[in-house]
């Protein structure tokens, strides 16, 4: 390094310094942001389905806050001491200190010749800045740690509440009905609500509907305790389809086998969604399927599953037999099964009993004018 | 003397909420000053509402940040004080982004943390850098000298935030948000790294 160069050898070492300090507050600012943000997100998803539960424009609000937090982070007070220093932790002999601090005089170029060779010294391996205060590289550690717990814990709750990873505003695809709060289905048809509860209160006690339409929305442990009939449970073994294998006790979907058998298809449905089940109601045009919530993978609400549990279960009443058609049943299975469970509406009947002599005489005209293309069979069609 | 030494750990703290503060005063007093302004810059032209906008938001910026190197001065602090200037821009911004967001709640309004925020920033930092006092021999320097740089400062901070602004609101183009976002964030860093070289480094700069 010639001489006359020392002032920019300096120059640059500070500077060097100067970016390690930013650097160091780039540091500080990303696991302050990163434990802000889990830490938002750990709350947002534990406070989901409250009335705490944040809207998503203060989600959005406080993240922008918290990013937008870096310029303060990096334009924080300096300190004036932060020269020398840097000037001190390269030059153990204060030898560029002496040449700062010479104005001028018969050592000149001797010091600024010791300066020079110091800053040689100190930058062999290429300037290096000031190393920062182990205590604060631990509080920034900290944060980062503190940041990662938050964030995993984060991340178990929201696979917890359905939500699946969740990086920004947690949300669920299907919120289920809070117990005792009116579903969807019931604040858009509520003359169909009303009818359903009315019939309810009608019917005979032994078809188990009687109770009114509000106290079929059970909770989970009084519906854990319910009957629940063979074929939804057949169903609930297969992989990937049931709420078996998530675990997790799901309640049941019918409150009974005599109850399902005498509501219909919107009767079972109302009380799934009552029930927050997750299941869904088939009428809604979202269902989910059994097992959905909870689960921590991307199953999309498929209608098909539900309208596969609601058919086994008519056909259950319609036959008698219970039975599963399995998660993927054949095309002949499916045509099999919809013939038989139809196939009441092809009876035939047999009209017998007293005909009156008038019909019988023009019936045996009639055969004897066009007995060729009649089929007096005796049978007629409804 | 406990507690003493409890205040003086704590006073760093106490200043950046101080600073929060101010800035979420300033944000307030924005929009009470644009409001009021209103009627007059209804009649004018819009690029002239879009720059009268900003140079109300400049100009209780730059009253700020006097107040800023005053209250330094007086308190006998770190000339790099004024850098709070900075995080009272930080909490204005915030708040203006969240009132954006309730305005227009999309997330194109993430775009403002690049094109917005910086010149927030940026504008806070330049003033820092004019308004404060500097180590070395050019501390004290003549009053005259200083209105000028401030005054200088002003000038640019309001040229630079009614330019984007109009470019925003009267010449939008597909790339304006990375355009915006790059030149700004160049800017802020540039303004950044100058207020800590002046303010921690300078007297080694004046030494030699």
């Amino acid at each position: 390094m010639r001489i006359g160069n020392a002032a920019r050898a300096v120059r640059r070492l500070v500077v060097w310094d100067a970016l390690g300090r930013l650097r160091f507050r780039f540091a500080a600012w990303l696991g302050t942001a990163f434990a802000a943000w889990a830490l938002t997100l750990l709350s947002s998803v534990c406070l989901l389905d409250t009335r705490f539960m944040p809207s998503p424009l203060v989600f959005n609000a406080v993240v922008m806050a918290i990013i937008g937090s870096l310029p303060a982070f990096l334009a924080y007070p300096a300190r004036r001491s932060w020269g020398i220093d840097a000037v001190r932790a390269a030059d153990r002999e204060a030898a560029i200190e002496a040449w700062l601090g010479y104005r001028g005089g018969p050592a000149e170029r001797l010091l600024e010749r010791r300066a020079i060779e110091a800053i040689g010294i100190a930058t062999i391996g290429g300037p290096t800045a000031t190393r920062r205060p182990a205590s604060a590289r631990r509080l920034v550690a900290a944060l980062y740690a503190f940041g990662l717990a938050c964030f995993a814990a984060a991340q178990i709750a929201a696979i917890g509440s359905g939500c699946g990873i969740s990086l920004g505003y947690p949300e669920r695809e299907i919120v289920p009905a809070a117990p005792g709060e009116p579903s969807a289905f019931d604040e858009a048809y509520p003359p169909v609500v009303e009818a359903e509860a009315a019939e309810a209160d009608e019917r005979p006690p032994e078809y188990g509907a009687a109770e009114p339409f509000s106290s079929r929305r059970a909770d989970a442990a009084d519906e854990g305790r319910l009957e629940e009939p063979d074929f939804v449970a057949a169903a609930d073994d297969r992989p990937g389809d049931g709420a078996a294998d998530a675990g997790a006790p799901e309640p049941t979907e019918a409150p009974s086998g005599s109850a399902a058998a005498g509501s219909g298809t919107r009767r079972s449905g109302a009380v799934s969604v009552g029930g927050d089940d997750g299941r869904g109601d088939g009428s809604g045009g979202e269902a989910a399927s059994p097992g959905y919530e909870g689960r921590g993978r991307a199953i999309e609400p498929s209608p098909m599953i539900d309208y596969r549990a609601r058919f086994e279960r008519q056909y259950a009443e319609a036959t008698g037999v219970e039975t599963a058609i399995g998660p993927e049943p054949s095309a002949e299975t499916v045509s099999a099964a919809i013939a038989e469970l139809f196939s009441s509406y092809d009876a035939r009947v047999v009209v017998g009993g007293a005909v009156d002599a008038e019909l019988a005489g023009l019936g045996a005209a009639w055969l004897e004018a066009f007995g060729a293309e009649a089929e007096p069979d005796g049978e007629r069609r409804p | 003397m406990r507690r003493d030494s409890i205040l003086a750990a704590s006073a760093p703290a106490l200043r950046v909420i101080a600073a929060a503060a101010a800035g979420a005063a300033l944000w307030y007093a924005m929009r009470l000053c644009q409001g009021a302004l209103r009627p007059v810059v209804e009649r004018a032209p819009e690029w002239a509402a879009l720059a009268a906008n900003a140079g109300v938001e400049e100009a209780l910026r730059l009253g700020l940040a006097m107040l800023l190197a005053l209250y330094v001065r007086r308190a006998r602090l770190e000339p790099g004080a004024v850098g709070l200037g900075v995080v009272a821009a930080c909490s204005l911004a915030a708040l203006e982004n969240a009132s954006y967001l309730a305005a227009f709640p999309t997330l194109d309004a993430y775009w403002r943390l690049g094109y917005a925020l910086p010149i927030h920033a940026g504008a806070a930092a330049l003033y820092a850098i004019a308004t404060g006092d500097s180590e070395g021999p050019d501390r004290g320097s003549r009053p005259a000298g200083k209105a000028a740089g401030i005054a200088a400062a002003f000038a640019i901070a309001w040229a630079w935030h009614s330019a984007f602004n109009i470019v925003a609101a009267l010449f939008p183009f597909p790339a304006l948000p990375i355009v915006g976002t790059v030149v700004n964030l160049i800017a802020l860093s540039a303004l950044v790294a100058a207020l800590i070289i002046r303010y921690g480094y300078w007297s080694v700069y004046a030494a030699r």
